[in-house]
């Protein structure tokens, strides 16, 4: 559906096909801009805000999509480098925020998911700490992007990719718990 | 198999965002974003022009009335504003960061747009103020200056009638230097995250 979409308003560039092609990206990939924002931001209000901001310029950027088969790294990507540029933007006012609350996040939930919940929120916590930087590749990463995707999103190497998420997956594993 | 941490990063179950955001209000909003800019930047150009325009006709007047110190005055002014909106056409464009390219130059673009702003904000002293003062200094305080020249004003007078004039144009000039030092203050605070979270997507 968001293969035909795209390829209509790629034929056409009619207005009402943009509009088309802007829901099936966003019924397509909603999801991960969503995740792509918590990684990004603690404060849900934030989060909103950022979700908003990334489609906003989805949609700015959608007469320079070329094909449909290279959208999800698009939009990724307008979403990581969104991502970036809003919390550096607002980091200088936000020093004293706080940190996730792993027992805020799994309080009220049913026992027999509260354990996924907690490491869900411990994984979460734990990429907040990381830089920005870091931070973009391990969401990239997460969001099941392969190494040559995340050279190409990233603008980093190849190599440099898999040395840098070796070291951050290890670090992630730690922070759960287990043995990288 | 895939990564344990990939499927608990992505196995969480969660509304679909084409039910809980109103696209077509998110569509409307980028496009109105980049029309209410634009026409901003335009109105401040127009005012400039508009202003040329007006104090050239003052100049002219004033010239042939024989009011040769508000002539000048308009004259300065009206070249003053002309330059004004001259710079704010040509240095008003920021280059802007594009979204859809790779990180490593998407940040280095989007240092140069925040370097460009914070060069335009810290020069506004000579750019935008500069060119403006001696026009408003020569069209209030000249035809003083001009009567006390010829002895045909009171010192004491003079410089009571040049005294608060002298206070509101260092106030207002003030206000504008210190409004830009704060903006350039918040832009440094955000080149400098920029630099301290962005080495590593600059290196390679």
């Amino acid at each position: 559906m968001t293969t035909t979409a795209l390829q209509t308003w790629l034929r056409t560039r009619a207005e009402s096909d943009r509009h088309a092609a802007f829901e099936a990206i966003v019924s397509a990939w909603g999801a991960a801009i969503r995740r792509t924002c918590r990684g990004f931001e603690r404060a849900e209000a934030r989060q909103d805000e950022l979700v908003q901001e990334v489609l906003m310029n989805i949609w700015r950027a959608l007469p320079g999509l070329v094909s449909p088969e290279s959208a999800r790294s698009w939009v990724l990507r307008i979403a990581h480098n969104t991502a970036l540029k809003h919390v550096r933007h607002h980091a200088p006012r936000r020093r004293m925020e706080s940190e996730v609350d792993v027992e805020s996040v799994v309080h009220g939930l049913q026992e027999v998911v509260v354990d996924r919940a907690r490491k869900r929120a411990r994984l979460h916590a734990a990429i907040q700490q990381l830089p920005p930087a870091d931070r973009s590749l391990v969401l990239l990463w997460l969001e099941g992007l392969d190494h040559h995707e995340l050279a190409d999103v990233s603008g980093l190497s190849p190599t440099n990719v898999r040395t840098r998420l070796s070291r951050l997956r290890a670090r992630l594993t730690r922070a759960l718990g287990g043995t990288p | 198999m895939t990564d344990p941490l990939i499927d608990l990063w992505t196995d969480e179950e969660e509304a679909p965002l084409t039910e809980t955001i109103d696209l077509s209000a998110i569509a409307q909003r980028a496009e109105e974003f980049e029309v209410v800019l634009d026409r901003r930047n335009r109105r401040e150009i127009w005012i400039g022009g508009a202003l040329a325009v007006f104090f050239s006709v003052v100049a002219v007047w004033s010239m042939l009335d024989g009011m040769a110190a508000f002539g000048l005055g308009g004259a300065l002014l009206a070249t003053g504003c002309a330059f004004v909106a001259r710079q704010m056409h040509t240095r008003g464009r920021a280059p802007k960061s594009d979204p859809t390219q790779s990180t490593r130059d998407f940040l280095a673009s989007h240092r140069a747009e925040l370097q460009y702003q914070i060069d335009l904000l810290d020069s506004v002293a000579v750019w935008y103020l500069a060119p403006l003062a001696p026009g408003l200094l020569v069209f209030s305080l000249g035809p003083m200056a001009l009567r006390l020249l010829e002895g045909r004003a009171d010192v004491g007078v003079a410089v009571a009638t040049a005294l608060p004039i002298l206070v509101v144009f260092g106030l207002t000039f003030g206000a504008v230097l210190w409004l830009n030092k704060q903006a350039v203050k918040g832009l440094r605070a955000e080149l400098a995250a920029l630099d301290s979270g962005g080495e590593d997507v600059a290196g390679g």
